[in-house]
C-alpha cells in the first residue's frame, strides 16, 4: 500500500462520548495501540470529539502538517461522518481522506465484557488506519437542478404545498385524476373542533390556487411514468379525455342543465343523489369546466343525443377529443395523494348495506351539508327525524381483522357529528368508542363541551347491530348491542340511525404510486417517511417527498402542516442552481470491461448502458446512487466504486483480522 | 368422487337422518359419502375442561385414521366437531408445547400426525367442489317457492374457517337461491343456539332458542335449514316447551339443509330420515 501513496501520516482521534465509549472501552489502552499501527503520526483521545475544541484537534494537527489524512473512533457514520470530513476539509484536506470506525453502537454499547469491547475497538481502528491509507482524494460532482415541482393529488395537502411553493415563485404542476380539486376535505360539512364550515375556508384556497399565474392544475388526469433523479425528474402524465375544449369552455353549465340523463349515482354525493352524464363533481368545482362520463354517455353507446354539444355556446363540446400526454421536467415530487374510506360492509355484523339507516360517515357528511342530498337535514331514510342516534366509532380500525392502525380523526369528528345531530334534531346520541383519542390542540375542551350537552358515551367496541328485536321496546329500531366496559355488563340499545364513522386506509393504488416514484410503504401500507420524527415529509428517494393522509391516517390541520413542510423541503432543494452529490459512485475501467453487459440488467437505476463503438459500459454517473450491485456481479474488475474500491475493502478487512 | 366423512356422537345419534340425507343427497350428485372407518369421540367441550391434552388426542386420533387412509379433506358435517378437530392444527402453532404432549400420547398409541388433512363442512364442499351448476342441474322443481331460513349457527365459520364469511355466509342461500327455494333475509343466522346452555343452563338456553325460532317464525318460514346436529336438535325439541314458556308459538319444521336439497331433488322421505322430525314439514309438493 505504500507504493500507492507513498507514506502517509495518518492521524487517529479516539472519542470517549462522555462515559458512552470510555465507560466499556480502555482508551489509554486503545491509544496507545493506535500509535503502534504503520503509518500513524498522531494518536489522540477526547472526551467529545464532535465538539468545536474536538474537531479543532484535527484542523490543527492537518495544518501543522503532522497528518494528512484521518481516522475518527467514536459513533455511528451516521451520526458525525460529515462533521468530520468537514473538520478534515477545514484543516486543509481533501474530505474523502477520512475514516470513521464505530466504536459505540458497534462495541461499547453492545459488549458487556470491557476487555473485549476494547479488543473489539482496536480491531475497528486497525481496519480504518488500513483503509485510510489506500483513500483517494474524490470531488463531488454538482448537477443542475430544474426549478418547477410536480405535487401528486389535489386534497388540501396538495393545494396547500402548491400555494407555498407559488407563492415563492416557483412554477407548480398540480396533477388531480378527479375532474375537480378539493380531496375529501371539499365533502365535508364542518370541521372539527372549531366548526368551521368545511366549504368556507376550502373553497378561497381552491380558487387561489386555480388563479395563481405559477399553478398549472391538470385535473382529471394521472402520471404514468417517471424517470430520471432529484433535480431532474421527468414525468409523464395522462391527461384523460373530458370531451369538452378546456380552453374554450367558460363553465356556464348550459350542457350540464340541458343533458337529459341526469340519473348517475353522484360520486361526490356517496350515490345519494344523481347528476348528469355531463357534470361537475360540486358547485365550486376547479377547475370549473365539466366532463361528459363517457360509460354513461348515450352519445358514446349509439351517437344519438348530442344535446350538450347543441346547446353549447362557445361550441367547446368536442366527442372526437383523445387523452393526451404531457411531458413534464421537474426538480422535486410532492405526493399527496390522500386516504380511502374503509369500506364498511367489509364488517357484515354492522349491517352496513342492509340497513337503510345504517350510514357511513362519509354519507353523513353530506347529509350534514346544506348541498347535499337533504339540504343538510339530518333524516332517516323514510324523512322521518331520528329520535335516537348512535355513532360508532372504530369501524375497521384499531382491529386486528381489519386494520390494526387508529384512524387518529374518527373520534373527533364523530364528536363533531354528535355535536351536529343534537343541534339539528334534538335527538339522544350514543357514542360507542373504545377509547377517546383527543390529542390535538382544543379537542379536550371540545370533548367536555360534548359531555356537558348531554351526549352518552359508551365504552365498548360494538358487537353487532341487529334489526331483531328481544324485547318489545326494540320492535321498529335498530338494536346497536354493546358491552358497556365501564360497568361491566351486555348492553342493547334501540336506535333509529346509526352512523358508522369508518376509518382511513391507502389508497387503493397507492402500491402503484409507489412503485412509479420509488416510495416504500410502512406495515400498514401507507408511505414510508424518510424517518417518522426528524424528517416526517421525506421519503427515501431523494427529491421525493410526501404530506397528508397518503402518508398516515390524519385530520385536516396535520395533513395542512404536512403540506406546507413539504412544500418547504421541496423548495429548499429547487432553490439552489446545483445539487452536490456524494462521489461514492461506480466506474468504469474501459480497458478491463470485456462488454458482456452482466452488468446493465442488474442496475436498479438504469445508470449503465452500453456503448456500441467501443463496446464497453458506460456510466450516466448522476443516475448511479452508489449500491454496488453492478461491482461486485463484474467478473472482469472493470467496474469499481469509488469509497469503496477492492483494495480499500480487502485493506479494512485485512486490519480486522490481524489486529488481535 | 369418493369423500370420507367424520360422523362424530350425534350422526349416529339424534342426527342419524342428518347423515342418511348427506349420503343420499351427494349420492344424488354422484358422489359417494363414507364414514370414517374406526372413529371415535372428537373430544369435545366436557372432556376438552376436564384434560385438554387427552382430549386434543381423541381429536388427533380421528385425523391420524384420516391421513393412514389418504383422506385429504375430512367432511365434518357437526360444526361442533369441526371446531375441535379444526383445533388440532390451529393449536400446533399456538401451543407447541401442548401439542408435544398430545404428539406424545398418541405415539404411545402407535399413531402419529403429519398435518395433512384440511377438514371442510359438507355445505362447503358441495359449494366449492361439486359447485352450484352441478346441484342446479339436479334441482326438480319440487320446493319451489318453499321459504327457508339458512340458520348456521355460530360455529360453522368460528373460530376457524373462511374468515370474509364469518358473520355473514351466504352459501345455502346461494344454492337454495339457484334451486328456486326462498331463502328469507335471516338476520340470527350465525347466532348461537345456546349450545349444551339447554342442559345446564336453562334460562340463558331456551330463550337463546326461543328468539332464534320467533325470528324465523316472523319471516313466515316453511323450514329453517341447519348446518349443526346441536342446533337441530336444539330447536326441535324444545319448541312446545318455549312456545309455552315465552308465550308465544314458535312452532316450525327444523331440518337439516341436506334433508331440504334431498326434498328438492325428489329423494324419498326415507332416505332422507324425514320420519325422524319431530316437527314434519310440509311441502306441496307437486
Amino acid at each position: 500500500m505504500t507504493q500507492q501513496n507513498g507514506h502517509p501520516k495518518i492521524g487517529v482521534y479516539v472519542c470517549h462520548c462522555g462515559i458512552n465509549i470510555a465507560d466499556k472501552v480502555d482508551i489509554e489502552q486503545l491509544v496507545a495501540f493506535a500509535s503502534s499501527l504503520p503509518f500513524v503520526a498522531v494518536a489522540r483521545e477526547y472526551k467529545f470529539m464532535c465538539s468545536d475544541p474536538g474537531q479543532e484537534l484535527i484542523e490543527q494537527d492537518l495544518r501543522d502538517g503532522l497528518i494528512d489524512r484521518v481516522v475518527v473512533a467514536a459513533c455511528s457514520p451516521l451520526m458525525h461522518e460529515g462533521t468530520f470530513r468537514h473538520a478534515t476539509e477545514e484543516g486543509g484536506a481533501n474530505p474523502f481522506l477520512y475514516q470513521h470506525a464505530n466504536i459505540r453502537e458497534h462495541v461499547s454499547w453492545v459488549t458487556q465484557d470491557g476487555k473485549l469491547a476494547t479488543d473489539k475497538a482496536k480491531a475497528l481502528v486497525a481496519a480504518a488506519v488500513r483503509r485510510v491509507a489506500l483513500a483517494e482524494p474524490l470531488e463531488r460532482k454538482r448537477v443542475p437542478i430544474k426549478d418547477e415541482a410536480l405535487i401528486v393529488g389535489g386534497g388540501i395537502a396538495g393545494i396547500e404545498a402548491a400555494l407555498v411553493l407559488a407563492s415563492a415563485g416557483r412554477k407548480v404542476y398540480l396533477v388531480e385524476r378527479e375532474p375537480s380539486i378539493g380531496g375529501h376535505m371539499a365533502m365535508f360539512d364542518k370541521t372539527f373542533p372549531t366548526l368551521d364550515c368545511a366549504a368556507c375556508i376550502l373553497t378561497p384556497k381552491m380558487v387561489q390556487v386555480g388563479q395563481h399565474p405559477n399553478v398549472e392544475i391538470l385535473s382529471y388526469s394521472e402520471v404514468e411514468e417517471v424517470s430520471g433523479y432529484v433535480g431532474n425528474f421527468k414525468v409523464r402524465v395522462r391527461r384523460k379525455a373530458r370531451y369538452i375544449d378546456e380552453e374554450l369552455c367558460t363553465g356556464c353549465g348550459v350542457c350540464i342543465e340541458k343533458c337529459p340523463w341526469k340519473n348517475v349515482p353522484s360520486e361526490f354525493d356517496q350515490g345519494l343523489t344523481e347528476r348528469s352524464v355531463v357534470y361537475m363533481p360540486f358547485p365550486q368545482a376547479v377547475p370549473r369546466i365539466p366532463v361528459i362520463d363517457r360509460e354513461n354517455c348515450v352519445y358514446f353507446k349509439n351517437g344519438k343525443c348530442g344535446a350538450c354539444k347543441k346547446f353549447c355556446p362557445r361550441d367547446a363540446v368536442d366527442f372526437e377529443q383523445e387523452d393526451r400526454i404531457v411531458e413534464l421536467e421537474v426538480g422535486a415530487v410532492i405526493l399527496s395523494t390522500g386516504f380511502k374510506p374503509f369500506d364498511a360492509t367489509r364488517i357484515p355484523l354492522y349491517g352496513y348495506g342492509r340497513f337503510p339507516n345504517v350510514i357511513t360517515s362519509l354519507e353523513f357528511e353530506r347529509m350534514l351539508n346544506a348541498a347535499g342530498p337533504t339540504g343538510g337535514n339530518v333524516v332517516m331514510k323514510d324523512g322521518r327525524v331520528p329520535r335516537r342516534v348512535g355513532i360508532v366509532h372504530c369501524v375497521g380500525s384499531r382491529n386486528q381483522n381489519y386494520n390494526a392502525h387508529c384512524s387518529t380523526v374518527c373520534c373527533m369528528y364523530s364528536l363533531k357529528f354528535a355535536h351536529l345531530v343534537h343541534e339539528r334534531t334534538g335527538a339522544e346520541v350514543y357514542n360507542f368508542y373504545i377509547d377517546m383519542r383527543t390529542a390535538g390542540k382544543g379537542y379536550e375542551d371540545f370533548y367536555h363541551r360534548l359531555m356537558a350537552e348531554g351526549t352518552h358515551f359508551v365504552r365498548g367496541r360494538v358487537a353487532e347491530v341487529t334489526d331483531v328485536p328481544q324485547v318489545p321496546e326494540e320492535e321498529g329500531h335498530l338494536v346497536v348491542q354493546v358491552e358497556d366496559t365501564l360497568i361491566g355488563v351486555v348492553r342493547r340499545i334501540p336506535l333509529d340511525m346509526i352512523i358508522l364513522s369508518v376509518g382511513m386506509e391507502p389508497q387503493a393504488d397507492s402500491a402503484d404510486v409507489r412503485r412509479l416514484f420509488g416510495v416504500s410503504a410502512s406495515a400498514d401500507g401507507f408511505f414510508l417517511e424518510k424517518h417518522p420524527k426528524l424528517a416526517p415529509t421525506s421519503t427515501l428517494t431523494d427529491g421525493v417527498f410526501v404530506a397528508g393522509a397518503c402518508q398516515g391516517p390524519k385530520d385536516i390541520p396535520a395533513s395542512v402542516a404536512q403540506g406546507q413542510g413539504a412544500a418547504a423541503q421541496a423548495l429548499a432543494l429547487i432553490d439552489g442552481a446545483f445539487m452536490e452529490l456524494e462521489p461514492n459512485t461506480a466506474y468504469v475501467t474501459e480497458e478491463l470491461c470485456s462488454g458482456c453487459k452482466t452488468c446493465i440488467g442488474l442496475c436498479p437505476y438504469n445508470a449503465l448502458e452500453f456503448n456500441e463503438e467501443r463496446k464497453v459500459v458506460v456510466l450516466n454517473e448522476p443516475l448511479c446512487k452508489g449500491c454496488g450491485t453492478c461491482v461486485a456481479a463484474c467478473p472482469s474488475g472493470a467496474l469499481q466504486q469509488h469509497l469503496f474500491n477492492d483494495e480499500q475493502i480487502l485493506e479494512e478487512i485485512r486490519g480486522v483480522l490481524v489486529s488481535g | 368422487m369418493k369423500y370420507t366423512y367424520y360422523p362424530g356422537c350425534s350422526l349416529k345419534g339424534t342426527g342419524r337422518n342428518y347423515g342418511e340425507s348427506l349420503t343420499a343427497v351427494y349420492r344424488a350428485l354422484d358422489h359417494d359419502l363414507e364414514p370414517l372407518a374406526d372413529f371415535n369421540c372428537c373430544g369435545f367441550i366436557a372432556y376438552m375442561s376436564i384434560d385438554q391434552a387427552q382430549a386434543l388426542a381423541l381429536a388427533a386420533r380421528n385425523l391420524s385414521l384420516a391421513e393412514q387412509g389418504g383422506v385429504k379433506d375430512l367432511l365434518t358435517p357437526c360444526t361442533a366437531c369441526q371446531v375441535v378437530l379444526n383445533r388440532v392444527d390451529d393449536f400446533r402453532v399456538r401451543y407447541p408445547k401442548l401439542m408435544d404432549q398430545v404428539l406424545g400420547t398418541m405415539r404411545e398409541w402407535g399413531l402419529e400426525y403429519r398435518g395433512t388433512v384440511k377438514i371442510k363442512h359438507p355445505l362447503e364442499v358441495l359449494y366449492d367442489d361439486v359447485g352450484i351448476e352441478a346441484i342446479k342441474a339436479r334441482g326438480q322443481g319440487k320446493l319451489s317457492g318453499f321459504r327457508v331460513a339458512c340458520y348456521y349457527g355460530c360455529l360453522y365459520n368460528r373460530p376457524h374457517g373462511i374468515t370474509e364469511e364469518r358473520f355473514f355466509p351466504t352459501r345455502m342461500e346461494e344454492m337454495f337461491s339457484a334451486l328456486g327455494i326462498e331463502p328469507v333475509d335471516y338476520h340470527l343466522k350465525t347466532k348461537c343456539c345456546g349450545g349444551s346452555l339447554s342442559n345446564t343452563v336453562e334460562a340463558v338456553g331456551l330463550h337463546s332458542i326461543f328468539l332464534l325460532l320467533q325470528g324465523a317464525k316472523r319471516l313466515n318460514v316453511d323450514a329453517i335449514a341447519t348446518t349443526c346436529p346441536l342446533c337441530q336438535f336444539n330447536l326441535e325439541a324444545y319448541q312446545d316447551r318455549v312456545s309455552s314458556m315465552f308465550g308465544e308459538d314458535v312452532r316450525v319444521p327444523v331440518m337439516y339443509f341436506s334433508q331440504v336439497l334431498g326434498m328438492e331433488f325428489g329423494l324419498s322421505g326415507e332416505q332422507l330420515g324425514l320420519q325422524r322430525l319431530f316437527v314434519p314439514a310440509k311441502v306441496a309438493t307437486a
